[in-house]
């Protein structure tokens, strides 16, 4: 009866497990010559694989304007034109000036951190939530030259020098904001944005190690290959035990 | 039968495990109340001249980003005692920490979020209680003892060694008064 129920088993799961078993060994053999083959050295070009990795075309080119320029974000990279500034936490919610009397500094605001610069452009600062900052940050604004931000927890006028974050109240919401607007990037910038993106070597070893982990798939395609490693072990065992007791018979 | 059905269920428990150890362990508020008495902490900004940065660098093994670090003070019976946060990469993603000093030693270290898949264990206290007491040699700028390694963590286990001497060297520009600072801000922790 258990013999029959085992061996029931072991067969359902071998089917299913077969998939992967291919999927491994071939992939494995691969990994195991990729040197050999050249894998590791030819990079993707298609784009609906590049596309499995986050690569950017140029319609995901988002930026704001600054002055003349712009400040862009694309595949979480951060753009002063065409130059590479520090990563921000979050997605790109809006870029301005901040004016005082003798200076000025740059506002570069993300969902999670906002991100002061000099204006020569230099990093003065990260500010997120450690330093009092309200979140999620949806666009940012000026009133009177003071900066005032919209987050899911109302809207704050912001001191970033002190930093201090003044809840407005309800009654109290100024009737004209200058709000940071999304604009469009001259075409010379979206399309060597996009191409410096690209240019990213994703190569066929990359892919194979990630087909293999399961990681193609994102954090839970590691969870699938982990249980399909324990099915392995469990056929493995299964198939000993059916072998002996065939032995027996 | 029944036997190995509960096996599978508790292997496929037990998988998502590897994911642990991501997560905010503190927040720097809940920090700050830790290392402060209530109304005691001011706040300070302090501007990094081309010497810090100089230095910084030579610390961290990577330019520190940005021109402004802001840090928490107050008195304590004739010594300065510091809390400075830092963000310091592990091997993709920054850790943040947590550092006390007082009078030039460390009074502690702690883990305020994780964000990467490995080397979580520095947050445990059997590792962070090493760093107490321990204060910067003058040549250097080394940690005056020795901190043991985690096996598995070691980059995590580099990123806090890093951020502990960068807070040294900061509390002993600011407690001598060899830095430019801003204005100070009372913080209620």
């Amino acid at each position: 009866m258990t013999f029959n129920l085992l061996k029931r088993w072991h067969g359902r799961v071998g089917v299913l497990a077969a998939f992967f078993v291919l999927l491994l060994a071939v992939t494995g053999l691969c990994l195991n010559h990729v040197s050999d083959w050249g894998f590791d050295r030819k990079a993707l070009h298609s784009p609906a694989l590049l596309s499995l990795y986050g690569m950017a075309e140029v319609n995901d080119v988002v930026s704001y304007p600054l002055a003349d320029s712009y400040i862009s974000e694309i595949n979480d990279q951060m753009f002063y034109q065409l130059d590479e500034i520090t990563a921000c936490d979050g997605a790109l919610m809006g870029a301005l000036t901040v004016r005082f009397t003798n200076t000025s500094q740059i506002v570069v605001a993300c969902e999670r951190q906002l991100l002061l610069f000099s204006p020569a452009f230099q990093l003065i600062e990260k500010v997120g939530p450690g330093l009092g900052l309200p979140v999620a940050v949806k666009r940012v604004g000026l009133v009177d030259g003071e900066l005032i931000i919209d987050t899911t927890s109302g809207l704050f006028f912001a001191d970033l020098n002190a930093l201090s974050w003044t809840a407005v109240a309800a009654g109290d919401v100024p009737s004209t904001v200058d709000w940071s607007e999304v604009g469009v990037a001259p075409e010379h910038i979206r399309l060597a944005l996009a191409e410096s993106v690209d240019r990213e070597d994703i190569t066929y070893e990359r892919l194979l190690l990630d087909i293999h982990s399961g990681r193609i798939l994102g954090g839970w395609g590691v969870y699938l290959v982990d249980a399909m490693a324990v099915l392995f072990m469990l056929l493995a065992i299964s198939g000993v035990l059916m072998w002996m007791r065939g032995k027996k018979v | 039968m029944l036997a190995i059905k509960k096996f599978i269920i508790l292997l496929f428990l037990l998988v998502p495990l590897s994911a642990l150890g991501k997560g905010v362990y503190m927040t720097p508020n809940e920090f700050l109340v830790e290392v402060f008495p209530p109304s005691q902490a001011l706040m300070t900004s302090l501007w990094l001249n081309n010497e810090i940065r100089a230095s910084a660098k030579q610390i961290l093994n990577h330019a520190y980003p940005g021109l402004r670090i802001r840090y928490w003070h107050s008195s304590v019976e004739g010594h300065q005692r510091t809390a400075w946060i830092m963000n310091e990469v592990g091997k993709t993603r920054p850790i943040t920490i947590g550092i006390s000093i007082v009078g030039g030693h460390i009074e502690r270290v702690r883990i305020l979020e994780f964000r990467e898949s490995r080397g979580a264990e520095v947050r445990m206290a059997f590792f962070t209680r090493q760093f107490i007491g321990l204060t910067l040699h003058q040549n250097g700028r080394q940690l005056s003892d020795n901190i043991d390694g985690i096996t598995g963590a070691t980059l995590s286990v580099s990123a806090v060694k890093k951020a502990a001497r960068f807070a040294l060297y900061l509390h002993q520009l600011v407690a001598t008064d060899k830095a430019q600072t801003d204005e100070q801000q009372l913080i209620q922790p």
